[in-house]
């Protein structure tokens, strides 16, 4: 029964890749602006414009460019950048390994904190405590991120002078993205955890519990944090999906030649090489983390099961 | 006749809220005898569950509050209990059934590690006779295939087999005294028979003793002995089953029998009780029902008439108060 949802769902993912893959190969194509014009600059001849176009094999028809460009893409190869002249795939790699970095680091601070401050806030609800963290959670949600970036920068790095403020090669250079990252993420997953918990409480299944003779502990680990762990599996989804799709902001702010920034400097300099695999691989992180957010559901929430197979 | 298994005595449950003190349950007093059912009827709001509730010792504090009186269960008063030792008897010695099947399950763990837990939390037994426990507890409420049911979520059972299973689980450790509040509300009418049915038959097999709570007045007369009919908080009629009915005293009791529709009967309008439940928050002084009540006199808006003893009922009512009672200010 399990294996054949997670078949299905695998499917599924496939087909969104595929099409994924069939838009951006349309919206490289039809969008204004010739690659090869606005990669020689213009300065060549038409006749050796022609040629180029033929080496890259812009002159053939365009279902037999993207069939060519999607067998490719399987293999993981999206040609070579226009200008840095190395493999795409290289490229995207290089980036990933700092935005993958960055980005888990994020993510365990901002369960960690997320995750102690809802569940401290939920516990004493309505108390001051609870009134002061959700304070602060409001306003970490409510800080632009590229805010408390440089907020961070000025203080750690100009003020204090404790921690550099931009690249990626001093010791500690990671600390401030992730502190940046993390701090913004925990605010909403504090939120988050703090009403789910809450609304857990209150059902009628937790009195039942406390009706059978369950102690105060085995009520909240056993009963109520499975179910409030449904929607806070939810949002960790999609934070890692944020944070792997590349925080761009945050790379910018910093310095950092992550995911992120190749993407932006794909689309800004037309690589449409580049581009194109940015596309693809950020599109393959993200159904990979929505399946892998779905398997979590159904191991959590029997009802889920239930739903997919018919 | 030995003690009763449970004596409430006086008990008063109240809760605060920001617009003021609610007493949800105001000097409620009744005993219940070894291997008897006791109905408790009323309408929402008028004090039956928080009184299930404080029995139980699960009315969240604060907001709310015992403000007064004891509850004498096999001769202590479980008021004054730890948090622990009332836990030893919540789901052991008292079980609960509670309204809603549908929400009182939790809905992410199978019918039999519900069951099984609740066996394991009060004896001191490993996993799989706890799990065999639980099997046998199924059969018991009569669910066909128990060993595939046991296996089930929630989600996969209906309304009437949801609430069977919420019944072995009140009954896996064989408790002395089986509340159930509103047990069949939320099902439908063949259903409800067949789990009163199966109540009835499962006290006679084990001597439990149950309390009834609903405010279907048929589901009363088919199961209890004796009843109790609360308003706003209060007891106002005590006496069995097969008179108070018939027979009502305190006019509420009559106008509730009244609003109820008799089958095959067609009236043009089925009777109302005019007026509404006087709010928690501004309860007229004197009887609680006067405003409502068809045989209101002068006094009764003045002061809370006492309990009158006549045979073996109660009623709280000024016309069965002698005029030498002392009753009025």
């Amino acid at each position: 029964m399990m294996i054949k949802y997670i078949i299905s769902r695998i499917m599924q993912s496939i087909i969104v890749l595929i099409g994924v893959t069939l838009v951006t190969f349309i919206l490289v194509n039809v969008v204004p602006g010739d690659a090869v014009s606005l990669m020689l600059a213009k300065r060549t001849d038409q006749a050796t414009m022609d040629r180029i176009r033929h080496e890259l094999g812009f002159d053939r028809p365009y279902t037999e460019q993207y069939l060519r460009f999607l067998g490719n893409a399987v293999r993981g190869d999206f040609g070579n950048s226009y200008f840095e002249k190395t493999p795409v795939t290289e490229m995207i790699l290089r980036g990933l390994k700092y935005t993958v970095r960055i980005a888990l680091w994020a993510l365990l601070l901002a369960l960690a904190l997320g995750l102690g401050a809802g569940i401290v806030s939920a516990y004493f609800h309505n108390s001051l405590l609870d009134r002061v963290i959700m304070f602060f959670s409001t306003l970490g949600i409510s800080a632009p991120v590229f805010w408390l970036a440089l907020l961070f920068q000025i203080f750690f790095g100009l003020k204090l002078k404790v921690l550099p403020i931009s690249g990626v090669d001093k010791p500690g250079s990671f600390i401030l993205p992730v502190l940046t990252l993390g701090i913004t993420n925990a605010a909403s997953i504090a939120r988050i955890s703090r009403t789910s918990l809450l609304e857990i409480i209150s059902q009628d299944y937790i009195r039942t519990a406390k009706a059978k003779g369950a102690g105060e502990l085995r009520v909240v680990f056993k009963h109520v944090l499975k179910n409030a762990a449904i929607p806070i599996v939810t949002f960790a989804g999609l934070v890692v999906r944020g944070l792997l799709g590349g925080s761009m902001l945050v790379e910018t702010v910093f310095s950092i030649p992550g995911f992120g920034s190749l993407m932006v400097s794909s689309i800004l300099t037309r690589d449409i090489p580049l581009m194109q695999g940015c596309v693809v691989y950020g599109a393959t992180i993200f159904v990979l983390i929505n399946l892998l957010v779905d398997l979590a559901y159904s191991a959590l929430d029997p009802r889920v099961r239930l739903v997919k197979e018919t | 006749m030995g003690s009763p298994l449970l004596e409430v005595k006086n008990l008063k449950t109240y809760f605060r809220t920001e617009d003021g003190l609610v007493k949800a349950v105001d000097g409620v007093s009744f005993s219940l005898e070894k291997g008897e059912i006791l109905g408790i009827v009323g309408e929402s709001g008028s004090g039956k569950s928080i009184t299930a509730l404080t029995i139980m010792g699960l009315v969240q504090i604060p907001p709310g509050e015992i403000h007064g009186g004891e509850i004498l269960f096999k001769g202590r008063n479980i008021l004054a209990l730890r948090k622990s030792e009332m836990r030893k008897l919540r789901g052991n010695e008292i079980g609960m059934v509670f309204q809603e099947p549908m929400t009182a399950l939790n809905p992410v763990y199978t019918i039999g590690n519900q069951i099984a837990e609740a066996v394991m939390l009060h004896s001191d037994v490993d996993r799989k006779t706890a799990m065999k426990r639980a099997v046998e507890m199924l059969e018991r409420v009569q669910i066909p295939m128990a060993k595939d049911v046991f296996k089930r979520y929630p989600h996969e059972l209906s309304g009437g087999m949801r609430q069977r299973a919420m019944i072995a689980m009140a009954l896996c450790c064989n408790p002395e005294l089986l509340i159930c509040d509103e047990p069949t509300t939320a099902l439908d009418v063949t259903v409800q028979a067949q789990i009163l049915k199966l109540i009835d038959s499962l006290r006679k097999e084990t001597g439990m003793s149950v309390i009834m709570i609903t405010h279907d007045l048929a589901v009363v007369s088919e199961i209890a002995e004796r009843v109790i009919v609360m308003y706003a908080g209060k007891v106002l009629e005590e006496g069995p089953s097969s008179v108070i009915f018939d027979h009502p005293l305190h006019p509420y009791t009559e106008a509730l029998m009244k609003s109820k529709p008799v089958l095959g009967q067609k009236k043009e309008r089925l009777y109302s009780i005019r007026g509404m439940v006087p709010s928690p928050y501004n309860r007229p002084p004197g009887c609680l029902f006067e405003p409502r009540c068809d045989c209101s006199m002068k006094e009764c808006s003045q002061a809370e008439p006492a309990d009158v003893i006549i045979g073996n009922r109660r009623v709280k009512c000024i016309k069965y108060c002698d005029s030498k009672d002392g009753n009025r200010p």
